[in-house]
C-alpha cells in the first residue's frame, strides 16, 4: 500500500551561535500507512519535536534540512510554498501540542477558536461552521449542552484544553495528527482521558497519528508500531508490545528499566551518563559511552539499521549477522 | 481517617498538623463580588521524622497549597503546625525565619525558580550568603554540595539555561540542602523529567535521605513513584486528607468509591501491562 506519509533520510541541524551546528536529525526514515498510529519514543533532546515539525515543514529558520524528503500523498512538502503548505497544515496534518493553554488563544472564546480553523480551511458560513464546531466539541467529549462554548481556555483544566485543542486538529478531517506529548502537562486522570480520546478518534476516523512521547506505558494500547529515537537517530523499531515487552536496543532496554516498579526504596538502574553533546562531530555509535554492552567496534564504526523477524530493526551492532 | 498523633510516640514525628484551612479570594476589577475558594479544609497530618510522606492527588486538590503552608511560603487561615514544640502557623514573618532553615522547598521547575542571572555555585551558596557566611567558605560549601548532589565541579561557572533539565534539579536540591535542613518539600520534583533522569534524581534522594537523616514531604501524582519513595502516602481530595496509610495499604485494590481508587485506576490504565515487564 502507498504510505500516507513517508519522510526518508531526514537530516536536520541547527546553527548556533559561533559558527557550531547542533544535528538534531541523522538520516530518519519514517513511514506512516492510512489509519496506521505510531509512536515515536524518546527523551528529550533527542529530536523527537524536530521530527515532528520538518513533517509539517514548520521547522525554525535557524533549522536546515541537509538530507531527505517529507512526502505527504505523494507531494514532497520541503519544495512547496507557504501558501500551498497551509492547506496541508491542518486539513492534511495538524499537531497537537505539549502544552494545550500556549496553544489556544487566551482571548477568545472556545467556540470560536474551533469554528475559526473550520472556516479557514473549507469554504463555509458562519452558522454552519458553528454548527460543526459543536459537533466536533461533543465528538472530543463534552456533553452537549455543556457550557464550554462560551467559556475561555483559562476557565478549562488541563485535560479539557486539551480536548479543546484535538477538536481544533481534528476540524477538517486531516487523515494524519502529529501529537507532541499529548499529555506531559497533565495529571493522571486526564492522562487517561486524553489517550482513550485518541484511541476512540483513531478508530472511529480512521485518523493516522503519530504520538510522541517519552513515557512508553500509554503507548501499549494506542499504536501500533513504536519508534525509539536516541540522540538524532531511530534506534530501535518494530510492533508496540514486542518492542516495549522485549526491547532489543540497550538503550530502550535501560529506558523501560529506569520506571519504578514496585521495589520500595531500592536503587533504579538508570542509564548512567548523558546523551551525547550533538554539536560535536560523533565517532561510532552514539550510545557506546552510556551503554552496558559496548563493544570495539562501538567506539569505531556506527551501526546501520539490521532488520530481524516480526519486522523489527535495531541499529546496534549486537544484532548484526 | 486521619493519624493520631498519640498512637504513636510523640518523640518520632518531626511535623503535625491540625485543622489547617485556607481559602483564597479573588477580587473582580470594578466590581464588589469577590470569588471565594476553600482550598483546605480542616487538614490533620503526622509526618514521622526520618521518613517520606507523599502527598497524592489530582490537579487543584490542594497539595501544592498545603506544601506551601508546611514550607512556611503561605500562612494558613486557621489551624496548627506544630514542628519542635513551636505552633508555627501563628508566628508572623519574621519569627518564621529560623524555621525556613529546617524546612525547605524544593520547587517543580527549576528553570522558574533559579534566579537566570546567577551561575551554579552562586546559586547554591546564595541561601549561606543569607547565612552570614564568608565568601571563600561559602563556594567550598557549595562545591561539596554540588559533589553530592553529582553535579561536576566543570559547571560551577554555567548558568542555569546552560544545563541540562537533571541538572537543574540536582542544583535545585543542593540549594534547598545548603542550610542542611530537617524537612525538604518535594512538589513535583520528580515529574516532567525523562524516565533515566527521573531514576536518577529518585536514587540520589534516597542516598540523601540515609546520609543526611531528611524528611521528606513529596508531593506527586505517580503513583509508582510513590510506592518506590514513600513510607506513608496521604491521600487529597478536595481539599482534605481521605485517607493516610501505607503505599501497600492504599495502594492495593479497594472499592471503587474510595478517592485513591481514581488516581489507581488511571494509574492502572497507564501502566496496563507493567508487571511483569523486564
Amino acid at each position: 500500500m502507498e504510505p500516507l506519509f513517508f519522510a526518508r533520510d531526514l537530516t536536520v541541524s541547527y546553527r548556533l551561535e559561533g559558527q557550531r551546528e547542533l544535528r538534531a536529525l541523522q538520516g530518519v526514515t519514517l513511514e506512516i500507512a492510512p489509519g496506521e498510529a505510531v509512536g515515536l519514543l524518546g527523551e528529550s533532546g533527542c529530536g523527537k519535536t524536530t521530527l515532528a515539525l520538518a513533517m509539517l515543514n514548520l521547522l525554525p529558520p535557524r533549522a536546515r534540512i541537509l538530507r531527505g524528503s517529507v512526502t505527504f500523498r505523494g507531494t514532497n512538502l520541503l519544495t512547496l510554498g507557504e501558501r500551498d503548505l497551509e492547506k496541508i497544515r491542518g486539513a492534511g496534518i495538524s499537531m497537537v501540542h505539549q502544552e494545550p493553554g500556549m496553544a489556544l488563544n487566551p482571548v477568545t472564546r472556545v467556540g470560536e477558536q474551533v469554528s475559526e480553523v473550520l472556516r479557514a480551511h473549507q469554504p463555509i458560513g458562519k452558522d454552519a461552521a458553528r454548527e460543526e464546531a459543536r459537533s466536533l466539541l461533543t465528538q472530543v467529549g463534552f456533553a452537549a449542552d455543556s457550557r464550554v462554548w462560551e467559556m475561555y481556555p483559562h476557565q478549562l483544566s488541563g485535560g479539557q484544553q486539551q480536548r479543546v485543542a484535538i477538536a481544533q486538529a481534528i476540524a477538517c478531517r486531516p487523515p494524519l495528527l502529529i501529537a507532541d506529548e499529548p499529555t506531559t502537562a497533565l495529571d493522571v486522570a486526564a492522562q487517561v482521558e486524553i489517550f482513550a480520546l485518541l484511541k476512540e478518534l483513531k478508530e472511529k476516523l480512521h485518523l493516522a497519528m503519530l504520538v510522541i512521547t517519552h513515557d512508553p506505558w500509554p503507548l501499549l494500547q494506542l499504536v501500533d508500531r513504536v519508534l525509539v529515537m536516541y540522540a538524532g537517530r531511530l534506534v530501535e523499531e518494530g510492533p508496540c508490545s514486542p518492542v516495549i515487552e522485549r526491547p532489543l536496543h540497550p538503550y530502550t532496554q535501560g529506558l523501560l528499566r529506569s520506571r519504578p516498579a514496585g521495589s520500595r526504596k531500592e536503587f533504579l538502574t538508570s542509564i548512567p551518563g548523558d546523551p551525547p553533546d550533538l554539536t560535536q562531530p560523533l565517532q561510532g555509535c552514539p550510545f557506546a559511552s552510556r551503554c552496558p554492552e559496548k563493544m570495539d567496534v562501538c567506539q569505531n564504526c556506527l551501526p546501520g539499521q539490521v532488520g530481524l523477524e516480526d519486522s523489527r530493526h535495531v541499529a546496534c551492532f549486537k544484532y548484526a549477522n | 481517617m486521619q493519624t493520631d498523633p498519640t498512637q504513636n510516640s510523640n518523640a518520632e514525628i518531626l511535623l503535625r498538623c491540625e485543622g489547617l484551612n485556607k481559602t483564597y479570594t479573588q477580587g473582580r476589577w470594578f466590581s464588589r463580588s469577590r470569588l471565594t475558594k476553600q482550598v483546605l479544609k480542616g487538614v490533620n497530618l503526622s509526618i514521622r521524622a526520618h521518613s517520606t510522606l507523599a502527598l497524592i492527588g489530582l490537579s487543584a486538590s490542594g497539595k501544592s497549597t498545603l506544601a506551601r503552608c508546611l514550607a512556611g511560603i503561605e500562612q494558613p487561615d486557621s489551624g496548627e503546625i506544630w514542628f519542635e514544640g513551636t505552633n508555627l502557623a501563628g508566628l508572623s514573618r519574621r519569627e518564621w525565619d529560623p524555621f525556613h532553615r529546617q524546612i525547605q522547598m524544593v520547587f517543580q521547575e527549576p528553570a522558574a525558580s533559579l534566579n537566570p542571572r546567577l551561575n551554579g555555585v552562586e546559586l547554591v551558596s546564595e541561601p549561606l550568603l543569607v547565612a552570614g557566611m564568608k565568601k571563600e567558605e561559602r563556594h567550598r560549601q557549595a562545591l561539596d554540595l554540588m559533589e553530592l548532589v553529582g553535579v561536576p565541579a566543570s559547571c560551577a561557572r554555567r548558568l542555569p539555561a546552560e544545563l541540562s533539565g537533571g541538572q537543574r534539579r540536582r542544583l535545585a536540591i543542593a540549594r534547598a540542602l545548603a542550610l542542611a535542613p530537617k524537612i525538604l518539600v518535594l512538589d513535583e520534583s520528580l515529574s516532567g523529567l525523562d524516565l533515566s533522569i527521573q531514576a536518577q534524581i529518585s536514587n540520589l534522594l534516597i542516598t540523601l535521605q540515609a546520609a543526611r537523616h531528611l524528611t521528606y514531604i513529596c508531593i506527586s501524582h505517580d503513583l509508582d513513584l510513590v510506592a518506590h519513595l514513600a513510607d506513608e502516602v496521604a491521600v487529597l481530595h478536595e481539599g482534605q486528607i481521605v485517607e493516610v496509610g501505607s503505599p501497600a495499604e492504599l495502594l492495593a485494590a479497594g472499592p471503587s468509591s474510595r478517592p485513591i481508587s481514581r488516581f489507581q485506576e488511571a494509574a492502572a490504565k497507564l501502566n496496563k501491562l507493567q508487571v511483569g515487564l523486564p
